[in-house]
């Protein structure tokens, strides 16, 4: 193992996908509209607490794939099972699965509050267990002070950082992320990055993070994977997504080497 | 800069000008002609308006009971079928909707007064209420068709995600992005009845007693008081919903932008 794939593991949880449970499993799924085939026969097995990475361009079928999995999208064949169970026929309300895209759509007649307590509300959960949750989640997102704000008043940043707290309260048993930072600006990508991967840490969470940056996917991904003309490519280690030419992986790898930065 | 003063002073006279014919003709008595101003400017003519059996009063509350029933009725059912509309992407029913706009109210009018009459609701209420409501749904549901973007669209699906039924999705995510708009439409609709006539008359045989109908049944007996008081309280009533609808209109524009 090189200095490059050393890195990575020593940044982030590790998952030993051999004793974990299997969460997510997508079967063969397929999707035409028309003539246009947009996904192609897509397998893929998740485990407990893992990030699964999917790298792709634009129009190559990963929110495509994501929204699936959300129930958002009717597929035309193929099956999508958490923990076992088939979910093909289950509303999006009641897989337990949240998505997120790169906008963090907020609710604006919501305080920060308010929108990071919405699942837990909708849930009818006891106030006292609502308080205590949010509270926690407003010091892990270093959002203490605007808890009384409205969301028109956050930055592009904080907004970001209240959708991942929303999400997490609800207490999904898979998150799907969909380009979330590639609305910010780099130090904000930087800085929410790190968020997710001690959110992640510290909420065990099990998440499909799909990106067109190849660093971002290096980052935040346990296991690594990538989508073109909807195939998905799986790499079965970390080092073999870096050193395939193909995902510019290397490439990356190279620039920042030669900048002093190991990735 | 004077000349932004005398544009301004002009605007305002040309916009206060009518209103203050309209009062004086509605105030005065013992005018003739060729005199400029009338003898005598008071409320008595106002009390006599407001008295007797058909007054203009019980034709005020009468329309305004119209236009509630109506703006309340098809702006709720044009907000559910603006947005069924938009998710079928059918151009039948989109054209189905614009069809009372594409045909004259004249004709629509009389294919109604045919049905109603058959009904045995011609020369009632109900009927006129049936006849005003058509053109009103039509036209929220048009109004809100434009409503659902993508934004919406992903709200909802948020709210569906993060474990909300439809009740949550209509009170969190729709209802709230539309709020601005649904006063807006409310206000477009109940206008319409508070402005209508050709409806009223033709399917109302003057049984229905709207302001609208009393206006000109006082023209045609040239009683200029009360012609007047008619056409005031006409106005009255729609230069404040316009002015409810512009300031919704405003709030809606500045939420928008800044959720852009």
């Amino acid at each position: 193992m090189n200095a490059a794939s050393e890195s990575l593991v020593d940044r982030k949880q590790h998952v030993d996908t051999k004793s974990s449970n299997v969460c997510l499993e997508i079967h063969e799924l397929s999707l035409h509209f028309g003539a246009t085939q947009v996904l192609d026969n897509v397998n893929l097995r998740v485990h407990e607490g893992e990030t699964v990475a999917i790298l792709g361009e634009s129009g190559c079928g990963k929110t495509s794939l994501l929204r699936i999995v959300a129930g958002l999208l009717v597929r035309t064949s193929g099956s999508v099972r958490l923990s076992g169970k088939s979910i093909d026929s289950l509303e999006a309300s009641k897989r337990g699965i949240v998505y997120l895209d790169q906008d963090a759509l907020m609710f604006e007649h919501l305080t920060v509050y308010e929108n990071i307590a919405f699942a837990l509300r909708i849930a009818k959960r006891p106030s006292a267990e609502i308080d205590s949750k949010v509270q926690q989640m407003l010091r892990a997102v270093q959002l203490e002070d605007h808890a009384t704000k409205r969301t028109w008043q956050l930055s592009g940043g904080q907004k970001q950082r209240v959708a991942f707290a929303r999400a997490i309260l609800a207490s999904p048993r898979v998150l799907l992320l969909d380009e979330p930072f590639c609305s910010l600006d780099c130090r904000n990508r930087a800085i929410m990055q790190q968020l997710f991967l001690d959110l992640r840490q510290r909420y065990l969470i099990t998440c499909l993070f799909v990106t067109h940056d190849v660093k971002e996917a290096i980052v935040v991904g346990n296991r690594f994977a990538t989508m073109s003309g909807g195939i998905l490519k799986q790499y079965p280690t970390s080092l073999a997504f870096v050193e395939d030419e193909t995902t510019g992986a290397a490439a990356e790898r190279a620039f920042w080497a030669e900048q002093g930065q190991i990735l | 800069m004077q000349n932004k003063r005398k544009r301004t002073i002009l605007i305002f006279v040309l916009v206060f000008l009518p209103y203050a014919s309209l009062l004086i003709l509605s105030s005065g008595s013992g005018w003739s002609f060729p005199r400029l101003f009338p003898d005598r400017i008071d409320f008595a003519p106002w009390r006599t308006a407001w008295s007797g059996r058909y007054t203009l009063l019980m034709a005020s509350l009468n329309t305004v009971v119209m236009s509630i029933v109506i703006s309340l009725a098809s702006t709720s059912l044009g907000l559910i079928s603006g947005r069924a509309l938009k998710r079928q992407e059918s151009m039948f029913w989109l054209f189905v909707v614009y069809l009372p706009f594409v045909l004259s109210p004249v004709i629509v009018g009389t294919v109604l007064y045919d049905i109603e009459s058959r009904l045995g609701i011609v020369s009632s209420i109900l009927g006129v209420l049936i006849a005003q409501f058509m053109f009103a749904y039509a036209f929220a549901t048009v109004f809100f068709y434009e409503l659902w973007d993508s934004r919406i669209q992903r709200l909802e699906q948020l709210v569906q995600t993060l474990g909300g039924d439809s009740r949550t999705v209509w009170r969190h995510a729709i209802l709230p992005s539309a709020s601005g708009l649904i006063a807006v439409c409310l206000i477009q609709t109940s206008i319409f009845v508070w402005l209508d006539y050709g409806l009223v008359s033709a399917l109302g045989g003057g049984n229905v007693p709207t302001v609208t109908l009393l206006l000109f049944s006082y023209l045609r007996e040239a009683s200029i008081n009360q012609a007047s008081q008619a056409a005031i309280v006409l106005l009255v009533g729609s230069v404040l919903a316009c002015l409810t609808s512009a300031f919704f209109m405003k709030r809606t524009r500045r939420r928008l932008g800044e959720q852009l």
